[in-house]
C-alpha cells in the first residue's frame, strides 16, 4: 500500500506542531506502508518563503517531494483580510481569497496530486486550514483522510471548511473535543473517524538532576515548554505567576523553554533558557515539579503528553476545552479558569507531593493506554483497513 | 477496603486547605476542582483599600466645657428661663399645687441631661485627642518618608540596572538560540553535502570503471 502524507512544511528543522506530528506518524507508518511526503519548499510558517531547494530528498528514510510556493504570504495584507473576514459579513469568494493569502500557495502540489492520484492508495492531509488540504481534498476526496489539527478559533466556522469537512473518507482526530467541535460545526457525524493523536519520542538519555546542577536550580520549579507567545497564554501565565509569587512568597521558579516573540518579565524567578535540544528539554521536564500549559487554543498538547510520559503533573488552562478534557480523562493534572483557581490549584500542587505523584502516575497510565506508538500505529492501520473493507464491499 | 482505612487515606492536605479532601487511590480531578471552586467561593472578598490620608475626616475642635454645649443647643432652656421668670409671682402657689414626684422627676431629667452633655463633651475630647494623635503619627510618617527618597532612588537605580542585565542576558539567550538553530541547519547541510560527495565519489569510481575497464 502506498500512502502520501500531505503537509504544509516538512523537515528536521521543524520542531513542533502539526508538521512534527506528521513527520513522526510518517516515519512510524513507513514500517507498514510505502510512505511518501508531499509538501512545499517553505520553512518559515509566517511567510512560507521557499527555503528548501531540492525537489526530492530522503529524510529519515522517507521520500519527500517538495513543491515551490509561488507567492509568499504578506503578513500585513493577510492580517487585514483575516480581520475583515472575521468581523464582517462576507462571501465564499472572500473566504477563498483568504485561503489563498494564507497559503502556502503551491498549486503545483495540487497538480501533482491530480496527475498522480493513481500512484497512491491514500492521501493523508494534515491541518485542514491551509491551501494544500483544502484543494488537495477537493482534488482526491475519495482517497483522502484528514488529520484536522483543529483548534477552537474563528477559522473553523468559515463556510468553506464546513463543506470541506464533508469530503474526506475518514477523519483522524487529535482529541474527543476536536471531534465534537468539528461534528458540531459541520454536522459530519456520518464520516468515519477515530481519535488517535500522536506518540512521543523520548530521548534515550536525560537527567533532571544534571539539569538542576547545570542551571543552579535548587528549589522547586515549574516549566513551560513551547513557543512563548500571547496566543499560547504566556502573558496570562506571567501575570498569574507573578501575582502568585507576590501573594504567597513561594520559592517556586518558572523555567521557560522555546523561542519567544514576547518580552519576558524581568524577575529573578523567571528563567528563560531559549531553544533547547530534545535531551535538554526532557532533562528540564524531568527536574520540574509540574508543567504549565496556559494555551487557549490546542487540538492536542504534545508537551502535556511528554510530561505524562515522564510522570509529571500538569496545570493547564481550563478555558481550552481540549486541555481540560485531557486532564479530566487522564486525571493527570489540575486546571484553572481564573487567577483564584490558578492560585489554589498551584498551592495545592506545591503543598502535596503525594498529589503530584498520584497525578503524574495517572497521567502516565493514560499516556500508556492511548499514546504509545504501538496504539497510535494500530489505530492508523485499523482506519485504513476499514476503508479498504468498505472499498471492497 | 475497611471504612476506617479509607478514611485514613482521604486526608486533609494541611490546616490551610483542610477542606480539600483527596483520595489518592481513586484520584478524581473533577472532584478536586469542584472542591477548589467551592473553597474559592467560600473565601471572603478582599476589603477595599484603606482611605488615603487626604481622604481622612477632619475633626472639629471640641467645646471648651459642657455648658458651652448648652449655649449652642439650649434655646429651650432660655425659653424655659423666661417662662419661669414670668411665672415667678405665682411660683409659691405652683409649688404648693405640684406633687413632689414631679420635682424629683424634673431633677432626674436634668441630671440625665447633664450626664448626656458630659458624655458628648468627653466623646468630642476623645475624638480631638485621636485626631491629634493621628496628625502626630502622620507627621512622623512624613518624616520617615522624607528620608526614603535617597534609598528609593538607589533601589530604582538598581532595579533599572537589573532590568538591563536581564535584557542583556535575555538577548544573549535569544542570540544563542538562533545560533543553535543555525548550527543545526548547517550540520544538516553538512550531512547532505557529505552524502552528495559520497554519491559523486561512487559515480566517479563507476565511471572510471566504465572508461578504464
Amino acid at each position: 500500500m502506498k500512502v502520501a502524507f500531505v503537509v504544509q512544511r516538512y523537515g528536521l528543522e521543524i520542531s513542533g506542531g502539526a508538521e512534527l506530528h506528521c513527520r513522526w506518524i510518517a516515519e512510524h507508518m513507513s514500517k507498514y506502508w510505502e510512505v511518501e511526503v508531499l509538501t512545499t519548499k517553505a520553512l518559515d510558517y509566517i511567510t512560507w518563503k521557499n527555503h528548501f531547494t531540492r525537489d526530492e530528498e530522503i529524510i529519515n528514510g522517507i521520500k519527500v517531494r517538495r513543491f515551490p510556493v509561488i507567492r509568499p504570504r504578506h503578513p500585513e495584507k493577510f492580517g487585514r483580510l483575516q480581520n475583515y473576514i472575521f468581523e464582517n459579513e462576507h462571501t465564499i469568494e472572500d473566504e477563498l481569497r483568504w485561503l489563498e493569502e494564507e497559503g502556502p500557495l503551491a498549486p503545483s502540489l495540487i497538480s501533482y496530486i491530480k496527475e498522480n492520484e493513481n500512484k497512491y492508495d491514500y492521501f493523508i492531509f494534515f491541518s485542514y486550514r491551509y491551501y494544500h488540504s483544502y484543494w488537495g481534498i477537493k482534488t482526491v476526496p475519495h482517497k483522502s483522510l484528514l488529520v484536522p489539527t483543529a483548534e477552537h478559533d474563528p477559522v473553523v466556522y468559515l463556510r468553506i471548511f464546513r463543506d470541506l469537512f464533508h469530503l474526506p473518507r475518514a477523519f483522524i482526530y487529535n482529541s474527543i473535543e476536536e471531534r465534537q467541535m468539528i461534528q458540531r460545526v459541520a454536522a459530519c457525524e456520518h464520516i468515519p473517524g477515530d481519535v488517535v493523536g500522536v506518540g512521543v519520542e523520548i530521548p534515550p538519555v536525560f537527567s533532571g538532576e544534571n539539569f538542576r546542577k547545570r542551571y543552579g536550580l535548587n528549589g522547586p520549579y515549574a516549566i513551560y515548554i513551547g513557543r512563548i507567545d500571547e496566543n499560547k497564554g504566556c502573558l496570562e501565565l506571567f501575570d498569574y505567576f507573578l501575582r502568585f509569587k507576590e501573594e504567597t512568597r513561594s520559592p517556586l521558579q518558572l523555567v521557560l523553554i522555546g523561542s519567544t516573540i514576547l518580552k519576558i518579565p524581568s524577575h529573578p524567578d523567571i528563567i528563560y533558557l531559549g531553544f533547547a535540544s530534545e535531551e535538554d528539554k526532557f532533562s528540564a521536564l524531568d527536574g520540574a515539579w509540574l508543567l504549565f500549559m496556559p494555551s487557549f487554543y490546542e487540538s492536542l498538547s504534545m508537551v502535556t503528553l511528554e510530561a505524562w510520559a515522564l510522570k509529571k503533573p500538569v496545570l493547564v488552562n481550563g478555558r481550552c476545552a481540549v486541555l481540560k478534557g485531557q486532564c479530566l480523562r487522564a486525571n493527570g493534572g489540575l486546571y484553572y479558569e481564573n487567577y483564584d483557581e490558578f492560585r489554589e490549584a498551584l498551592n495545592l500542587l506545591l503543598a502535596d507531593a503525594k498529589l503530584r505523584e498520584a497525578l503524574g502516575r495517572r497521567g502516565h497510565e493514560y499516556f500508556r493506554q492511548n499514546y504509545v506508538w504501538e496504539v497510535i500505529e494500530n489505530k492508523y492501520l485499523r482506519i485504513i483497513e476499514k476503508l479498504e473493507e468498505e472499498r471492497r464491499a | 477496603m475497611p471504612a476506617e482505612e479509607k478514611k485514613d487515606k482521604e486526608k486533609s492536605i494541611s490546616a490551610k486547605e483542610e477542606e480539600i479532601i483527596i483520595d489518592y487511590d481513586q484520584l478524581d480531578v473533577a472532584r478536586i476542582m469542584e472542591q477548589i471552586k467551592r473553597k474559592i467561593a467560600s473565601q471572603p472578598r478582599p476589603q477595599p483599600s484603606e482611605k488615603t490620608r487626604e481622604e481622612r475626616v477632619v475633626i472639629p475642635p471640641p467645646p471648651r466645657s459642657p455648658w458651652e454645649l448648652e449655649r449652642t443647643y439650649g434655646w429651650r432652656a432660655r425659653v424655659k428661663k423666661i417662662l419661669l421668670r414670668l411665672m415667678k409671682p405665682v411660683s409659691l402657689l405652683i409649688k404648693l399645687l405640684i406633687f413632689p414626684v414631679y420635682h424629683e422627676l424634673r431633677e432626674t431629667v436634668l441630671k440625665l441631661h447633664h450626664a448626656n452633655m458630659r458624655i458628648d463633651y468627653l466623646s468630642a475630647v476623645l475624638e480631638t485627642e485621636l485626631a491629634k494623635l493621628s496628625q502626630a503619627l502622620n507627621r512622623r510618617i512624613d518624616g520617615v518618608e522624607e528620608r526614603f527618597p535617597p534609598i528609593d532612588e538607589e533601589i530604582n537605580r538598581l532595579r533599572e540596572y537589573t532590568k538591563l542585565l536581564h535584557n542583556l542576558s535575555h538577548n544573549l539567550v535569544v542570540e544563542m538560540s538562533k545560533l543553535k538553530i543555525e548550527l543545526d541547519t548547517l550540520k544538516i547541510h553538512h550531512r547532505l553535502l557529505e552524502k552528495d560527495v559520497r554519491h559523486l565519489e561512487q559515480r566517479e569510481r563507476w565511471l572510471e570503471k566504465e572508461i578504464v575497464p
